[in-house]
């Protein structure tokens, strides 16, 4: 059986990433230098998770990459669901949103996605329910009048 | 003009799965809170979410997180404790999927208190 540095090598391969994320890039209406720039920081992603799994490729490493892997995976969570709110926001505001947004959020899913094959769908349910009960209990702050801007 | 059918709406509430799965749009009835009831088979394969491990989740949450913002579960949870929901829109998916536009209808029927989430596909 493989180890996890192992399956998170073949799950960061550049070879498949960085096809989709320009199959992405050329989805919408981007220009020639937008497409580059989404194509550029999904090989850059790509690139530090095989760092990531090249630094922790021991054995006795596996329960801080597992540690690692779902920290990464709130990162692009949390990355597609601020990409998301400007899209939605931007459509219901201006009728239309800018097309490198939705390329982004995109982009970040597809990662996401690609690590979740490495994660247990039990942590993968408590990582997504906690990163909504998280921000649900500081929009509730907010409403409160328990969350103040710092100055 | 509403992406939805007048016909399709005057049926609601009584949709039974194999009518749901032969509408050309997504349907997912969900609860009060937003759990699943009822996914249609467009919608699940438009999202890429099989219909198993969709229904008994809750939607805005779980099952379409770029829904759970004040644009889509606010105006939900506004409409169901006010009794009354009849909204449509534009919006856009991204999560697991290319850039999918879309136009959405909540709609909430009163007399059966159930809600539905109707999902259209719409051009760029």
């Amino acid at each position: 059986m493989r180890s996890l540095a192992e399956q998170l090598i073949a799950v960061a391969d550049p070879s498949i990433i960085i096809p989709t994320s320009r199959n992405i890039a050329e989805s919408v209406d981007l220009s020639a230098e937008e497409r580059d720039s989404l194509v550029a920081d999904a090989a850059s992603l790509s690139a530090q998770i095989l760092a990531l799994a090249s630094s922790l490729q021991d054995p006795d490493d596996e329960l801080d990459l597992y540690r690692s892997l779902a920290a990464l995976w709130l990162e692009l969570r949390f990355t597609w669901q601020r990409q998301n709110m400007v899209a939605n926001y931007d459509t219901i505001r201006t009728g239309t949103c800018a097309p490198i947004v939705l390329a982004r959020a995109s982009a970040a899913s597809y990662l996401l996605m690609r690590l979740e094959s490495l994660l247990a769908r039990e942590h993968l349910d408590k990582l997504g329910d906690t990163a909504v009960e998280l921000l649900d209990g500081l929009r509730t702050n907010v409403v409160t009048g328990n969350l103040h801007v710092a100055a | 003009m509403s992406f939805v059918p007048s016909q399709f709406m005057s049926q609601i509430p009584s949709i039974a799965r194999s009518h749901a799965d032969d509408q050309p749009f997504g349907i997912v009835q969900v609860d009060d809170t937003g759990v699943i009831k009822l996914y249609n088979r467009f919608e699940s394969e438009m999202a890429g979410v099989a219909v198993s491990s969709a229904e008994g989740r809750n939607f805005f949450t779980q099952v379409a997180p770029c829904t759970n913002n004040r644009l889509m579960f606010g105006k939900f949870k506004d409409g169901v404790a006010k009794g009354e929901l009849d909204s449509e829109f534009n919006y856009t998916f991204t999560y697991k999927m290319k850039p999918t536009n879309v136009q959405i209808r909540l709609y909430r029927h009163a007399p059966s208190a159930t809600n539905w989430v109707l999902v259209g596909l719409r051009a760029a």
